[in-house]
């Protein structure tokens, strides 16, 4: 029986998009997606989530690539504006399943970032409980960080639904125990949640 | 099953020379061959959840 409920945010309850600055910064659409898939790569923005920091960062991704150097500052003296907000048709699905289930965020953030998107969007304060991949030095999908999750909250894998727009997260939950919902772009999390048997949507 | 995927049968781990050291995983080929299986599993699961809320 599912009696909690674990939602990765990017992707699924906040619009997320490192395009949204760089798109102004490159005129070029190759020359953008080069920048994006072999400098600024999600591997580079992954060590973040894991707990690097941004300085070190930007110092030692600068020295490998000093063409960019100005671009590559960027990443995080725009990182707001990576921003496209909170994804309202599942953030809408909170407050009617606080009424029924626990909440909690599972999430790969960087610790210097997430405080600020925290304090931006109230849709944070619905959740009992927070792991933050920066915080803890883990990011999914290795399975310490669920772990971790279950352990400080109390929670048994089997009655935990997880929900990530990633299917290699999604995998590491499923292998731990969890129920869980690759959310991918062309589902409805309320019709899925409904399929899934979960009360009051 | 924790200690499994943790294996070496499942990944190579890479021990980082840091002031708080980290070991970071990469998927082994051994792993991915799994992907399939996982899925069906979650396939499986959604449907026990679907069958499970019909009856209730």
């Amino acid at each position: 029986m599912i009696r909690n409920i674990v939602f990765d945010f990017g992707g699924v309850l906040v619009d997320w998009n490192p395009e949204y600055v760089f798109k102004d910064v490159f005129s070029d659409r190759a020359e953008l997606d080069h920048f994006l898939e072999n400098i600024c790569t999600p591997d580079w923005n992954e060590k973040q989530d894991a707990g690097r920091s941004l300085s070190e960062a930007i110092r030692s991704l600068q020295e490998r690539h000093p063409k960019y150097r100005k671009e590559i500052r960027l990443y995080y003296d725009e990182w707001t504006s990576m921003l496209g907000g909170p994804i309202e048709q599942n953030v809408a699905l909170l407050k009617p399943l606080k009424a029924n289930y626990r909440l909690f965020g599972l999430t790969n953030w960087s610790a210097e970032t997430f405080p600020i998107a925290y304090d931006l969007y109230p849709l944070f304060g619905e959740f009992e409980g927070i792991v933050v991949s920066g915080e803890e030095r883990l990011a999914k999908p290795d399975e310490r960080i669920y772990q971790l999750l279950l352990e400080r909250y109390g929670l048994a894998a089997a009655e935990c639904l997880f929900i990530d727009d990633n299917a290699r997260n999604t995998r590491a939950a499923t292998v731990l125990g969890f129920h869980t919902l690759h959310l991918q772009s062309n589902i409805c999390l309320k019709e899925e949640l409904a399929h899934r048997g979960i009360r009051g949507l | 099953m924790v200690d499994h995927v943790m294996s070496a049968a499942f990944a190579h781990p890479f021990l980082y020379a840091e002031i708080s050291p980290k070991v970071e995983y990469s998927m082994t080929e051994y792993y991915k061959t799994l992907e399939p299986v996982i899925h069906a599993l979650q396939v499986w699961d959604s449907h026990q959840l679907e069958k499970a809320s019909d009856q209730a």
